[in-house]
Order: C-alpha cells, then structure tokens, then sequence
C-alpha cells in the first residue's frame, strides 16, 4: 500500500470541501465538528477516513470506529469510505451502531460478567412493544414495599440509570439490582438494548486487559449525529476509551437534537468540549438546499434557535432559487384538495420523481394522512407511510431475498444480481477465488432453476412462499446468523422473512405481477410519508409538513426546544421546495396558541410566501 | 502474540480422545520414540496456518483406530484447534479483536481457531472426498459451541501467520535455490527493486552481451550457428538465434545467485554450499531461516511481502536440531533456537532425541509424546512441585540432569553412583537390554522421591525404586520406611492401604514418630517387604554397597583392589587386641556415620567387614572399586549369587518390559 504523505494528501474524488471541513479532516486533536443540515457530514467523516488511512495517520493494523445512530447511517458511511478508499484500506474502517457495538460486546465477552450479573448467552433481547411491561413487572415482582408505585418514572430508563455494578447501601440502587438480576439471572434471562449497553459498560470496566486491546484497537472514533448522544452511550464511550489517546471526530448539530426524549444529553456540546479539549468546527456551506432555503433556516436558526451558526448556499448550487409556504386551511378537505393538485403538478409537469417528495408529520402519520394518502392515489400519484415497513427493508436477509427474486423474475443480471451475490460472498468469508467462483456458477445454476420453474404473473401464493423458504435456504439460515447478529435472537430470522412474504403476497394480489409487486414493497414510485423524527439525515427535492398546529404540538411548552429542532429539521430536509400546513379544523378546531412564534417567524420571513386559503372570517 | 495450546483430535496418530497442548514458553521442545506423534503434531501447525499447499489435506491426514481396518470406508473427521494469546500491547490487537473471546471475569481475551474436516468414500476417487471447514469459534473454551458461534476464516488472516518447518532430513541446497516456496526465495522476495534499478540493469546486461560479440571468434560462433540453424529451419518465429546472457530481467540473474563461503578476502578459493560437511550444512540451514526472520523482523509492520501482509507469528518447526552436528556444537544449536525464540514474532517447536539437547531445555517446556496401548498418541507434561517448595529446584536440577529418563521405558530410581555402576554391569550380565535408553538408572531416590515418581507417572513411564536401607545410621531403618510412607502418601496412595496395620490405621502421630521406633522390632521386615508391593526395594542392612561386599567378599578383599603395600592396615586381633578393638570400633563409626554408633543390629562378621567399606567406599572412589571388582567376577557367578534383592528387581523389570 503506497503511503500518502500527509501534505500531499487532496480529497478523494475532487470533492470540494470548506476550509473548516478541510481543518477537520487533517488535525492530529478531537474536533466537534458543527454540520448544519446539508453541509455534507458523511462525506467529510468519508474524507476523514481516507485522509487517515491513505496517510497511515491511523497505523496499520490499527482501526477506525464510525459509530451512529441509525443503520442505515452506519451502512452508507462503510459503504462511502468503501468507495472513496478502495476495499483494502476500508477493511479497517469498522461502522457500528451504537446499539451493535455494545451488542457485539457483550455476546463476545459474555463469560467475562462477574458475579452476580453473570447472563446466560442464550439471553432474549427485548425489542420494541414488550420492553416496558416486562422490565415493570420485574420492578413488581421484586417489590415487597409497593415502592414502585410510589414512583413516576419509566422503568426500562429507570433500571439503567445507574451503571453497574449496583449499590445495595442506596434504596434505589438496591431495587435496581434486584429487578436487573429478576430479569438476567436463571436459564431464560431478558435484556434491553439499553441493559446491554450498561453490561457492556461494566464488561470493559471490570476487564483492564481487554480495554487495553480495545484502546490499542481503535485510535480513531467517529461519533455521528453527535447531539443526540445518551447518557448511556456517553457512559460506554467512557468505560471504552476515557485516558487513552484515542482521537475522536465529533459530528453533530445541536439545532437537531430532537432526541431528548430519548435520553439525549442536554448540552452535550459543551460537556464533550470540556471532556476531550476538542476544538470546535462550525461547517458552513450548506450543499443541500436552494438558497432561499438556507436564508429561511437562518432566519429560523437567529430568532427561533437564538443561535448563531448561519450556513451560506454552496458556490456550485445548480438548482433555482427554491420556494417555501406557509398554507392556511379551513379544514382538512380544502388541504388535501390543495396538496393533491400541487403534487400531481409537480409530478406530471415538473417531472420530479415521487420518490424525491416527502411528506411529513409531527406524530402519528395515519392520523394525519390516510385521508391525503387515499386522495393522492385516486389522483395516480402513489403514497405511502414508511414506518410501516422502513424496518423491514433495512434487514440484510429481506433485501437479499428481494434482489434475487428480481434477478429471478425481472430477468437482469446487474445491481440486484451483484448485491445478492455480494451477501453470500459477505456470509462466506472465508472462501479462497475458486470456492467463490463455485458458490457463483451454483448461484447462477439455482437462478436459472428458480427461473424455469416459475413465472412471475402466474406462480402460486404457496409457490411464492417456497421460494422465499428456498432463497433463504440457498444462503443458509447459521450462516447469516454468524454474519448478522441480529438475527441471533430468537426467531427473528424468521420473523424478518414471513414479513417479508405477507407483505409481497398482499401487493402481488394487487398487482397479479412479482416485479411489480417488488418495485411497490420497495416503494420505488411512491411519496414516502413519516414523521420528521425519522426523516433525519435524509433529502428530498420537495417538502410537506403537515399540521403546524397545536394539536400536533401538545408538549411544545415542555420541550419547547427539541419541538422548534423538529420544525428545523423538517426544514431542512427540503432541497428546493418546503411547504408547512395549517387546518383551522382537524379532528376538531385547530389552534396556533402555543406555537405561534414558529408560525409567527415563518408568516414573517420574507423568504416564505403566505397561502391563505381559509374563508375570511 | 503467542499459540498458547493447541488440541488435536482424529489427526494422523491423535487418536478420538482430544490432546491439548498447552504453551506457556515461546520455545517447546517435543520428545518420544519414532512414529510417537511429534511430527504429526508440527504438522497440525502446517494444516491451519501452513502455505496453501501446505494446508491441503489428504486421507492419510484422517486417523485410522487400531483396530479398524484402514481399507474401511467409514466416514472420518478429524479436528485442529489452536489458541492465541496475546500481550497487553501485542501489535497485531487490532486485526483480531473482533474475534476474540474471554472465559472468566478479568481474563485476557484469546482467540481461538479451528480446523474440521471430514473424509466420506466417493464413487469417482480412490481418495475419497475431503471437506475442509476452518472456522474462528466466537464461544470461549467451555461454552456450548454453536453453528452461530463458527465465523468463517477471513482470507487475509491466512497470512497473518507463516509456518517454517525444517525437516529431519535438510536439503540445504534446495532451500538456496530461487524457487517457490525457498527460503533464498523468500528472502529474496522482501527486496524491494525500483524501476530505475531495473533499466540500469538491463543496460548493463546489454553492455555485456555486446562485450561478448566484440570478440570476434565468440561472434562468430554465434553467426555460424545461426547460418546452420537457418538451413534446417523456415520458421519465422525461431529464426534467429543468438548466444545471450540473458534478456536483462532482474528475476533471471536471482535465479544464477549462489552464496559462497571463503575463508578470507584475498584467498583463492571460495565453496559452494555443497562442498560444507553435513552438519555445517545443517546449521547452515538453520542460519538460512534465522537470517530470514530476522530480515522481517526488520520490515514494517504493514509491508506487503509477494501479495501478503509481513506474518505477525511465524511458527519455527525444527525437526531433530541435532542431525549430523557434534554434541560439542548442540549447546550452539539451542542458542540459536533460543534467540529465535526470543523474538516477538516467532514460536519455536523442535523435536529431539537427545538428551544432551534435553538438559538444556526448560522442564516445563518439554512434552513427552508416547503411544498408547490402542496405538494413538498421547502427550504429557512433567508437573514440578510449586515454585515456592523447597522440592521445586531439586527436581528441576534432577530432571535436567538426568534427561534420559524422559527416552525411558523403564526408570530403576536409586541413591547414588553405586547403583550406576552395578545396573550398567548387571544389565549386561543378566542379559538385559539397556543400552538402547529403555531403561534408566536415575539416582535421584535420596530426597523428594515422590515427585519424581509423579513426574514419571504423568510421563506414563514405569518405575522400580531402590533405597538405602542405612540401619543404625542417622534417618535409617524405621526412618527409611517412614519416608517412603510419606513419599507414598504424597503421590495420593490410599492411607488406609498403605498405614493399615493389624491394629487399624496408623495414626498420623504414630507415622510421624515412626523413626524412633526401635530397629529390633520384628515389624520391621514386615514393612520392608510390603513396600515391595509399591516396587519399593532397599539395600539391605545398609547400603548396596555393603551389599555387595557381604555376598562377595573374596572379591571385594582381594589383593587386586589395592595397590601392592596398600589397603586396611589391620592390626592383628589376637597380637594387638586393643589398637584391633579400637580400629574395629571407628570402622563401625565411620561406617554408619555416628561417633556413638555400636553396630548392634550387625554381626561380627558385618563389623569386620566394615572395615573394608570404609576402605574401599568412604575413603576412595566408589565407583572405581565397583567397576575393578565385578569385572573380576565371572558372569555365572555373578548371576548364581546375586543378593536377593536385586535378583527380584531384575525379575520385575522382565515383567514390566514384557
């Protein structure tokens, strides 16, 4: 591997980076780095990697650790250093998230939990609906004072407010020990991934030996969507690497900390500035949006934010000038009436993708859309809400099923075809050229078999589910449990998979066509509508945010910050078009009481244009 | 980084029962008998961590049980598993973390890897069909081991490690040839030749092929051989022909590299590596692959060597450092190996049969490879007590003085150079085999005996014991008995077996006053003869030395065993009875070693005798006297008379060696 001395490093593939970003990427101390949305934060972290690898800044064989949120985040970042570094070097670039990096930690070094907090290793992790009341009811079952009544707290935060190991002289600390070790002692112990987070914690704590191989592992971390960090997380951060020389890379916004109410650490910023003596550098081109965009963020940013960042609109925009409105109702008839005639607009005349629209919500998207949804397909603009099955298109073994039946049906060896095979060679590591070209000829072999056997508008519901079990089977279901952990749990494997055929069986019914249920499942040609919560970290050409009211607003006077972060974020989604919705009647009369600065600082931007549809009064 | 154990199973002479071996040194040294399994298990080094070939597996791989039929087409798998630990700062850390494991709270992380294969008849090949899985298991040692837990070995991690394995037979020159898989080849390999290097030295190469055409009559017969050429040839493609040293490629001239020895600059002579003897060949081959282990050594961590990373181990597998060198030269051979040794990247594995090789290893370093009654091997390690007992040092300084036990079938344990001597001469007389090492005389009996036992037990060698019986002398009779006792309850003897007497079991009181108890007591002989239950003799009444002057006396007191005017000067019994009484008296003292000594549990004739044994075995050289004097017994003799004692210990030593 030719060395890259490190004055004669340039950013890979001619990016052009801001003096601050290029600061970021070449300075030997921890920097925060304060991105704004669009400034580009994967690629600068990208461009990071590359710049340390290709420079041995991070000494062979030591290694980089990307940690995010998000899976996807976690996916795109290897995926990007993959592409601008080269196979070779990106072997060392190690992308997790949070949640996996301590998961991975514990089933490893398991045998490594002192007594009493010792976990069988066939533990079920708790995900989702059933974490709350089980955690509750060990707190019930445990309590011999009612003591648990008495307290007006979460139990699932409440179990892991404390590190390990317990306190038994603290009244709180003795009742968490005994509810920790009612779920994770015996033959069929339960854990959350916040519980495995603090075993994590305390697994590195107790273990000097392996924190030192952990330390000498790592000398370089990267802390994406640094603001909605946790406590939990800061405190397995520490446990990890606190006194060690370990260089950190910090990205955040903290006008998008949007995540309080899960834990996300109030004035992160400054506590990680005073821990690591990072030095502090705000990005400030925003590639993202069109200017009039980043002038109403601005404008957002000094009188709603009160902060003072301001992004400037990148020298090379190639875009207009951009739009955005502010729409007042009567009801949600005269909305829906609106938003459909925009959008088939933009669709049909303008000739932006449906997937390059987005439509978002504060909070539960059904009650706010399902109305819209039904009108924007009746006008044949497809829609639909993407919580339903974002998680399910996520999973490695769902998006391998579904390229090999595109190969399969739509006949085509390309991406799909490369990705599929790319899973089998990923789950097959160890394979030398001629074991892969052989698992390759026998892939084609299966293919070319599933092919003359089936055709996609006429195999059977029953026919279909063989084939899924088939695909699967081709893969082999221990192999991707070694591979994925995730699907080390339970049935989860399974669970993925039947999902997976529920869903196609029902768009398949509809649409009497196996590819073209796949393009639907995938939501190729449909808006996709979420909360604003989960549009974090993604773009689309236009824009909605419906209902800026109260109703959605209802905990604005108690998280008035993570709130007006909400309405920046839905915001700055927005590459050229932003459009917020109010209905003076939804579900009732509508209100903008306690959110009328935000609607007040948007009627008033002189980059948002007023559409006022309501009957004067 | 380091292989702390490795496990074999179903591989070549391992056997279905998993051996593990467990590494604490960075220097091992293998021993046993031919075809024990010691080089089976260098090669299971080679099957996980070997070069590609090396790693290919074949039938023969795959155990066949005694008693199986090895025609059999029953399928058959087999198993290698090695563990590495690594150093609180050991570099290589990050290529491995993510698949290392712990077994306990605070323990260091290791990582462990597997090699499984299976063989099943196939109807197309003779040698069936092999199947080859090598896994990193994310479970620790002890843990349920789950499909899940198997992670498929990257590539890469291939290269991580290098296995050099030196066989018994060493074809030096083979090694100094620019062919694959050499170490002048490998070395070679690390040098690095810029593009400048290469055009100036194809400029100089065409500066001497032209040298050469400049002499006319060398021109000329390159033209002619090209005239003729083209009379029997009309193809284009092989018309010319000319006479080259070459094309200029760097690759043909390492091909033509030679390594010369000279005794000194300016000599006329220099010699090529097949004009060394055999046992400088040897050592020079040894010097082949430190110079290699040192020159990477020297490289970067992340230098690229032939399309692989610079190894972070090289496992060094010495066969038989010993073959064809001079025992003066061997100390020189471990040296060598120790500093390999001492390096962070190597592992030395070497087997031998020398016990001069043996002394100078560490005891615990030593594995001792036999072959078990169902025909698989089986390998052990001696225990030494604990490093804080007085008996630690003792039986470390025993074992490495006396390495030949570890070549042994049978050990016969006794005091001192006396039995040395006489087992040599009676193994002979008595037509007993000895001289091939399957049986060895250690005097190692005196102090800390049952640690020598349990060393040979773990070794799985047969002993016999014989001891001093010292009567009258300090720690004698009663006491020999009752350190014996002691010896045997430290090796875990049954108590209420071995103290069992007619009035119950011997308190532990009574055991630990049991040298004081009185030598007359008829109880005594009693003991005596149930120790030979546990192949526990004595020299009795005193030693085997006293022994052997009391069965043959003409011998011992003839004229030949001391220089003429020399030997006792007795006074006369009758004519000098009082200068008699007094040198008899300091006889009997210096014979039981006690100035207030009476010889009461001796006759006079053993009284009288004693001053032959203070002649001959406390004043000169024991050794000498024995060696003059059995030499003078006829053979028949010898065996017609031999003392009891040592007429059943060579009755034992033909049960135990059939």
């Amino acid at each position: 591997m030719k060395k890259i001395l490190a004055k004669d490093w340039i950013p890979v593939g001619g990016m052009d980076l801001e003096a601050n970003a290029l600061t970021a990427i070449t300075t030997p101390g921890n920097t925060l780095v304060m991105a704004g949305p669009g400034s580009g934060k994967t690629e600068l972290l990208a461009q990071k990697a590359c710049y340390l690898l290709q420079t041995t800044t991070c000494q062979h064989p030591r290694r980089i650790l990307a940690i995010s949120f998000k899976r996807d985040a976690a996916f795109n970042i290897k995926e990007r250093v993959a592409r601008r570094c080269g196979p070779e070097l990106s072997q060392r670039f190690d992308s997790y998230t949070f949640d996996k990096f301590a998961k991975q930690l514990v089933d490893r070094f398991m045998a490594g939990v002192p007594a009493p907090y010792a976990v069988a290793p066939t533990y079920e992790l708790l995900i989702g609906k059933p974490v709350r009341p089980t955690i509750e009811d060990a707190f019930r079952a445990i309590s011999t004072t009612k003591y648990y009544h008495t307290r007006a707290v979460k139990y699932e935060e409440f179990i892991t407010s404390v590190p390990l190991p317990h306190d038994d002289n603290d009244l709180d600390g003795k009742m968490i020990k005994a509810a920790w070790l009612y779920l994770t002692a015996g033959t069929s112990p339960k854990m959350d991934l916040r519980m495995i987070m603090r075993l994590a914690q305390y697994i590195i704590e107790t273990n000097p030996i392996l924190r030192s191989f952990l330390q000498q592992t790592y000398s370089h971390v990267f802390l994406d969507e640094f603001q909605d960090t946790t406590f939990l997380q800061y405190d397995l951060l520490g446990a990890c690497f606190a006194g060690s020389n370990v260089n950190y890379t910090a990205v955040g916004d903290d006008k998008q900390t949007i995540m309080k109410w899960a834990g996300a650490i109030p004035g992160i910023f400054g506590q990680f500035l005073a821990d690591t003596g990072a030095t502090p550098l705000p990005l400030t081109i925003n590639f993202r949006s069109a200017p009039k965009l980043i002038y109403l963020q601005n404008y957002l940013v000094e009188h709603l934010l009160k902060k003072k960042e301001f992004a400037k609109p990148s020298p090379h925009w190639k875009g207009g000038p951009g739009q955005a409105r502010m729409c007042y109702f009567d009801n949600q008839a005269a909305e829906i009436s609106y938003l459909v005639k925009q959008i088939v607009g933009w669709v049909t005349k303008e000739k932006i993708a449906p997937r390059e629209i987005c439509i978002l919500v504060k909070q539960t998207p059904p009650q706010y859309t399902t109305d819209l949804i039904a009108a924007l397909i009746a006008s044949g603009v497809e829609a639909r809400d993407e919580m339903v099955l974002q998680d399910l298109l996520c999973e490695e073994v769902a998006i391998y099923v579904l390229n090999a039946l595109t190969v399969i049906f739509g006949g085509r060896y390309g991406k799909e075809s490369d990705e599929a095979f790319g899973l089998l060679c990923n789950i097959n590591a160890s394979y030398e050229d001629v074991a892969l070209v052989r698992l390759k000829t026998k892939f084609m072999k299966f293919i070319d078999e599933c092919r003359s056997s089936y055709d996609g508008t006429t195999i059977t519901i029953k026919e279909l589910g063989r084939l899924i079990v088939d695909i699967v089977q081709f893969a082999g279901i221990p192999k991707l449990k070694i591979t994925f952990p995730q699907y080390q749990q339970g049935n989860f494997c399974k669970k993925v998979i039947e999902d997976l055929f529920s869903n196609l069986k029902q768009y398949y019914s509809t649409t009497k066509n196996i590819t073209a249920a796949i393009a639907t499942l995938l939501g190729k040609e449909s808006i996709p509508v979420m909360t604003a919560h989960k549009s974090k970290g993604l773009e689309y050409h236009s824009v909605i945010f419906i209902g800026l009211e109260d109703g959605a607003f209802w905990t604005y006077n108690k998280q008035k910050d993570s709130d007006d972060n909400l309405v920046f974020v839905a915001l700055s989604r927005a590459k050229e078009r932003v459009l917020f919705t109010f209905c003076a009647h939804r579900n009732g009369p509508q209100t903008a009481d306690s959110i009328e600065e935000i609607l007040g600082l948007l009627s008033g931007s002189p980059d948002v244009d007023i559409v006022d549809l309501r009957k004067p009064t | 980084m380091r292989i702390a154990a490795i496990t074999i199973k179903n591989f070549r002479s391992f056997g279905p029962s998993a051996q593990v071996l467990a590494f604490n040194s960075r220097l091992s040294c293998f021993i046993g008998l031919n075809s024990a399994g010691k080089t089976a298990a260098m090669a299971a080094f080679q099957k996980i961590f070997g070069s590609r070939i090396d790693r290919n597996l074949y039938r023969e791989d795959f155990h066949i049980a005694h008693d199986e039929d090895p025609a059999s087409e029953a399928p058959k798998s087999l198993y290698i598993e090695v563990k590495i630990a690594f150093g609180r700062t050991d570099k290589s850390v990050p290529d491995f973390f993510k698949d290392l494991v712990v077994t306990a709270p605070k323990a260091a992380p290791y990582l462990r890897i597997v090699l499984e294969a299976t063989w099943s008849p196939s109807p197309g090949s003779m040698d069936g069909e092999i199947d080859v899985q090598q896994y990193i298991l994310l479970a620790p040692e002890g843990a349920a081991v789950t499909e899940e837990a198997k992670r498929g070995y990257p590539k890469p991690m291939y290269s991580f490690f290098q296995v050099i394995y030196v066989p018994a037979l060493r074809k030096t020159a083979d090694q100094l040839r620019y062919a694959s898989g050499s170490i002048l080849h490998r070395l070679l390999k690390t040098v690095e030749y810029t593009e400048d290097f290469r055009k100036d030295f194809k400029a100089e190469t065409e500066k001497i092929n032209a040298m050469f055409h400049a002499i006319p009559s060398f021109k000329n017969i390159q033209d002619s051989l090209h005239s003729v050429w083209s009379t029997f040839h009309k193809d284009e493609r092989y018309k010319k022909a000319s006479m080259n040293f070459g094309k200029g490629e760097v690759e043909e001239i390492l091909r033509k590299l030679e390594v010369n020895f000279a005794p000194s600059p300016g000599a006329h002579r220099s010699f090529g590596v097949d004009d060394l003897g055999d046992g400088y060949r040897s050592m020079f081959y040894l010097s082949l692959v430190c110079t290699l282990l040192e020159i990477e050594d020297g490289l970067a961590a992340d230098t690229v060597i032939d399309g692989s990373m610079k190894p972070y181990l090289t496992i060094l597998a010495v066969e038989e450092p010993e073959n064809h060198i001079a025992p003066q030269l061997l100390g020189r051979v471990i040296k060598i190996l120790e500093v390999i040794s001492e390096k962070a990247n190597t592992q030395v594995f070497f087997s031998t049969h020398t016990p001069a090789i043996v002394k100078r290893v560490d005891p615990e370093a030593i594995y001792h490879f036999h072959i078990t009654a169902d025909a698989t091997t089986d390998v052990n390690q001696i225990t030494l007590p604990d490093a804080s007992d007085e008996a630690y040092k003792y039986v470390k300084e025993a074992v490495q003085n006396y390495p030949e036990i570890y070549f042994a079938k049978l050990v016969v344990i006794g005091e001192g150079d006396t039995e040395q001597v006489v087992f040599n001469h009676l193994m002979r007389v008595m037509d007993t085999d000895f001289d091939d090492n399957i049986i060895t005389f250690a005097p190692l009996g005196h102090r800390f005996v049952s640690h020598i036992w349990k060393l040979l037990t773990t070794l799985k060698i047969p002993y016999i014991t014989l001891l001093d019986f010292d009567l009258e002398r300090n720690g004698g009779g009663w006491g020999r008995v009752k350190y014996v006792l002691q010896e045997l309850l430290a090796i875990g003897e049954d108590k209420s077996e071995i103290l069992a007497t007619d009035d119950g079991i011997l308190s532990d009181a009574d055991l630990k006053a049991m040298h004081t108890w009185d030598n007359s007591d008829p109880n005594l002989t009693g003991w005596v003869n149930f120790l030979r239950d546990y192949n526990v003799y004595f020299s009795e009444p005193l030693d085997l030395d006293f022994l052997l002057l009391e069965t043959f006396e003409a011998y011992y007191t003839a004229e030949d065993t001391y220089p003429k005017g020399g030997g006792p000067q007795i006074p006369d019994p009758d004519d000098e009875q009082v200068a008699y009484e007094k040198y008899l008296k300091s006889a009997v003292a210096a014979t039981l070693k006690d100035e207030k000594a009476k010889g009461i549990h001796y006759t006079n004739e053993q009284h009288e005798l004693m001053i032959w044994y203070k002649y001959h075995f406390l004043g000169r050289g024991k050794p000498v006297t024995h060696m003059q004097v059995l030499s003078n017994i006829p053979d028949k003799e010898l065996k017609d008379e031999l003392p009891v004692v040592l007429r059943q210990i060579f009755t034992l030593i033909g049960t135990i060696l059939s």
